[in-house]
């Protein structure tokens, strides 16, 4: 799925606010049905994208003041998108996949192929392309070890990454020399270029900006609790009659294709695209991101990308002993948040508004006795 | 409404389940009751494809493929575990959500460009939801996570699960293990109210006699993968072949 056809679509919510009728009493349902909606529609996704977007569109400049950091920001954005597909692979289906690296090394040699061959495709074209291309490519390989769980999906795809990597070394006609295609032409879009830092970053923020909405109508769907339910209990989901196949099959295919836009994003901007990239210290990075920021949440990946992009720089000042300190902060943070970042803010708002205790529901109990 | 013929489960050289046939009629609750290991839960999981098995399944006169967990849920058979088998990040309704019949505007299209479609079956799998929550007394927990619930309410959550899609049979898998007396008896007034308001035939494994008695027309009886009896309870009790089956040869004859 391309970005041009993520739906901004807000649900229509149900009219009225009076419950005409208690469920079995007749009358319209739509107001009564309003009232027993999930939690998880009660949530304001939407504003939370709108409001991200916009604070992030009025601080990064304000921050982002040398090159570099404005180049760490845009490197924040598009692991952000990466991170976001990886949310639905691993946090929401469950499934331990370790080729999202090998997606967007497909994406940006797709994206850069897509630029630099006789077809020229201009920018949408080359990011609509390689998210097809991943998105295929991860089809055909779901289908393929659809029956393996956990940890030999995982070999798979590992297995897939590795032919991929083969693949992309012998098939220069599509990977460059050598594997690394250079002088892509940069972001051309609107009869303008985007070249500098600062100019990159306004893409990357809207295609981010894309990826959550696509996100938060995702929290907001059936989607989403299949996933979790063939995630949590194969089995059971679907003695129960979840379609657990076709949930995970779909939010693997969704994620690998984020893997491809992030990759296909990263060519035009750094001007070239080579394996080197996309290597296993990135696919290591992808999980530490979602594990560090949350896997409750689509905001985990977000907030564990910045973590992993700034810390390490911020640490810089540490010299020679910057990578143990990163280590360091790394098993803190994980001690001390073993549901990430977002998790653990997450329950620390709830314990200061006593949640727990106005949610355990009264009389449940007395029904069995 | 539930017919299986001569269902056949082997681990290796054990014949767990040994060409069982087996009929629960509409409006019927029938029990299933035999000593430890003689396949009574095995049975079931070979009705709802869990494990492989061969035989013949027909619900409500339709062949059923056996094997296909999914394919017999849609089926009309609702089952529920030994163990409850919650969602635990899920919230109540949530759970009883996944059990919905109606598979329409499920997918990435209803999540996306379908979404008015998906909004008028998610208000209708709502209602369904709340109702089947409210059947088994959980209507004032429809918003809590799962595992927040204590072990009771769990099972009473899976019942609900079961119920949501009006199966056409309901397979329970010893519902009153872990409950004490008046949980059990609550259990029991909860099933015969399932059976009689949504007319569901219910197979059930127990091992409770009393519970037995108050809900079964009748009774099967397995031992070592075979139907050694079945009729009403109380004939059943008094059969030889089943008190040996229970008690060993030697106890039953003297």
């Amino acid at each position: 799925m391309t970005d041009a056809t993520t739906p901004g679509a807000k649900p229509a919510p149900p009219t009225g606010d009076t419950p005409a009728a208690g469920p079995t009493g007749g009358g319209t349902a739509a107001p009564y049905a309003k009232r027993l909606r999930p939690g998880i529609y009660r949530r304001h996704h939407y504003l939370a994208v709108v409001v991200f977007v916009a604070a992030t569109a009025v601080l990064a400049p304000m921050f982002a003041e040398s090159r570099s950091t404005q180049f760490l920001v845009n490197l924040w954005l598009v692991y952000s998108i990466t991170g976001i597909g990886f949310y639905w692979v691993f946090g929401l289906a469950g499934r331990f996949a370790f080729c999202q690296t090998f997606m967007m090394a497909l994406g940006g040699y797709m994206g850069a192929w897509v630029a630099q061959s006789s077809l020229e495709g201009g920018f949408l074209v080359q990011v609509a392309l390689a998210v097809v291309a991943s998105a295929v490519v991860a089809t055909v390989v779901g289908l393929l070890v659809r029956r393996a769980q956990a940890f030999y999906f995982a070999i798979a795809t590992i297995a897939v990454a590795e032919m991929g990597r083969v693949f992309f070394s012998k098939a220069e006609w599509f990977t460059g020399m050598n594997g690394t295609r250079t002088g892509i032409p940069p972001i051309r879009l609107f009869g303008r270029d985007y070249i500098a830092e600062d100019e990159v970053f306004w893409i990357f923020l809207g295609g981010l900006a894309l990826v959550l909405l696509l996100a938060a109508v995702i929290e907001r769907s059936p989607l989403r609790r299949d996933g979790v339910a063939a995630r949590d209990n194969a089995l059971v989901a679907a003695v129960v009659g979840v379609p657990t196949g076709r949930a995970q099959l779909t939010l693997f295919v969704l994620g690998s294709a984020m893997g491809g836009l992030s990759g296909a994003l990263m060519g035009p901007w750094t001007g070239t695209t080579g394996d080197t990239s996309f290597g296993i210290e990135l696919a290591i990075g992808i999980f530490l991101m979602l594990l560090l920021g949350g896997i409750g949440s689509m905001w985990g990946p977000v907030v564990g990308a910045a973590f992993y992009v700034a810390v390490p720089d911020l640490l810089s000042g540490f010299d020679k002993y910057a990578t143990i300190v990163y280590g360091a902060l790394l098993l803190v943070t994980i001690i001390l948040m073993p549901e990430g970042i977002v998790g653990g803010l997450g329950r620390l708002r709830l314990r200061l508004e006593g949640r727990w205790r106005r949610i355990r529901p009264k009389g449940a109990v007395d029904a069995v006795g | 409404m539930l017919s299986a013929d001569g269902i056949e489960v082997r681990f290796g050289a054990v014949r767990a389940v040994d060409g069982v046939s087996l009929e629960v009629g509409d409006g019927e609750i029938v029990g299933l009751v035999g000593p430890n290991g003689s396949g009574k839960t095995t049975f079931l999981n070979a009705v709802c494809g869990v494990v492989p098995a061969r035989g013949r399944l027909e619900v409500a006169g339709h062949p059923v493929r056996l094997g296909a967990p999914r394919v017999v849920a849609r089926a009309g058979i609702g089952r529920v575990f030994q163990a409850p088998q919650t969602f635990e990040a899920l919230s109540c309704i949530e759970n009883v959500l996944l059990a919905s019949a109606d598979a329409r505007a499920r997918g990435l299209l209803g999540a996306t460009v379908l979404r008015p479609v998906m909004w008028r079956r998610e208000r209708r799998r709502w209602l369904e939801a709340h109702e089947a929550l409210a059947l088994v007394g959980l209507e004032g927990a429809t918003a809590t996570p799962a595992h927040m619930l204590t072990y009771g309410e769990r099972r009473l959550l899976d019942v609900a699960r079961a119920i949501v899609s009006a199966p056409r049979v309901l397979l329970l898998d010893e519902p009153s293990a872990g409950l004490n007396d008046s949980e059990t008896a609550a259990l029991g007034d909860l099933l015969l109210r399932v059976h009689e308001e949504r007319g569901v035939p219910i197979l059930v494994i127990e091992h409770k006699i009393d519970f037995l008695d108050r809900l079964c027309d009748r009774v099967v009886v397995l031992d070592v993968g075979r139907v050694i009896a079945t009729g009403p309870p109380d004939e059943i009790w008094r059969d030889e072949r089943v008190m040996s089956a229970y008690l060993g040869a030697t106890r039953a004859e003297g």
